[in-house]
């Protein structure tokens, strides 16, 4: 499996690591509903088909990124820059060629 | 107390067959020995380590990534690589923009560490000192991109990867940054307390092409 990464290109499953779910979102602190806290925690869907999913390019440029991936059949069909880096990601144009 | 010797009959035993007279039928390892040659009678890479005066890591805040481009280019004399994975020099300095918000800064001169720090704003970027962090290996040869293409899955096809061109990856579980100074040069940055390690696997993949240690340099 290759991660086409927006800021190095395509690069080996082995340069990153998985980070989970990215479409989790912790509560705000102030909420005190315990219910809510528990499912950010411990509650995963386990999808057949597409999955966001956040993987780390720690071998390569350690940004975050947000990969749409087919749990069924690998294919990658998005990668985002996740994080502070984005709006720069996205202003600069042939990174990642 | 009185004198307490750990050392058991055995491990004495074990010290004196392993003493250095008796071990140098071993390559040395770790380490670059300029004039030795190993795998080919005429090698075709050449490996040597380089030294910088000043090597420094400057990581931009968000959003400030114009005025801290700006600033490097005009301390190092270059106008910076339009996108992260590629590099620029001058006689004086090597500025790597090596992911969004991150650069490399190599300078000639020792001098330039404080020269940068201080012309760069709080505001703008944090700078880190990694003079003493980091060792530099130059692997040069016609198949200097075969030795390395053993280790990282990178095009390393000049349309793909021209001189000028850089990338972070891992070689042997060490963390490198692999800088294409032309064609047939690199330059790979390595955590200094996995150097050692890097040079061995080097020198070991290296050996079917055969090469030859040069005397050190320095990366500018």
């Amino acid at each position: 499996m290759r991660i086409h990464c927006p800021c190095c290109g395509p690069r080996g499953v082995a340069e990153f690591s998985y980070g989970g779910d990215g479409t989790v979102r912790r509560p705000d602190l102030s909420v005190t509903d315990t219910d809510a806290h528990v499912a950010y925690v411990f509650e995963r869907e386990n999808p057949r088909g597409p999955h966001v999913e956040l993987w780390h390019h720690i071998g390569g440029c350690r940004h975050w990124l947000r990969v749409t991936r087919d749990t069924l059949t690998h294919e990658i069909t998005s990668v985002e820059m996740a994080g502070r880096f984005a709006g720069e990601a996205a202003r600069i144009s042939g990174a990642g060629a | 107390m009185s004198d307490v010797s750990n050392e058991s009959p055995n491990t004495t035993a074990r010290t004196e067959a392993t003493k250095p007279e008796a071990a140098v039928a071993r390559p040395v390892v770790g380490r670059l020995v300029p004039g030795e040659a190993a795998g080919a009678e005429d090698p075709s890479l050449t490996l040597r380590e380089l030294s910088a005066g000043a090597l420094l890591e400057v990581g931009a805040w968000p959003n400030r990534r114009e005025n801290v481009a700006n600033r490097l280019g005009e301390l190092a004399g270059v106008t910076l690589p339009g996108r992260p994975g590629r590099f620029t020099e001058s006689p004086s300095a090597l500025v790597c923009w090596i992911a969004f918000g991150r650069f490399i800064y190599v300078g000639a001169a020792a001098e330039d560490t404080a020269r940068v720090d201080t012309a760069l704003d709080t505001e703008d970027a944090a700078v880190v000192d990694l003079s003493g962090a980091r060792r530099i290996v130059r692997i040069e040869g016609e198949t200097a991109r075969e030795v390395l293409n053993k280790a990282v899955a990178i095009d390393f096809d000049p349309a793909a990867f021209p001189a000028g061109a850089l990338a972070q990856s891992v070689i042997h579980q060490i963390p490198a940054v692999i800088l294409r100074r032309s064609e047939t040069v690199f330059d790979v940055l390595a955590p200094s307390s996995l150097a050692d390690a890097l040079i061995d696997w080097m020198t070991d993949a290296a050996l079917e092409f055969g090469y030859r240690v040069e005397e050190p340099g320095t990366i500018l």
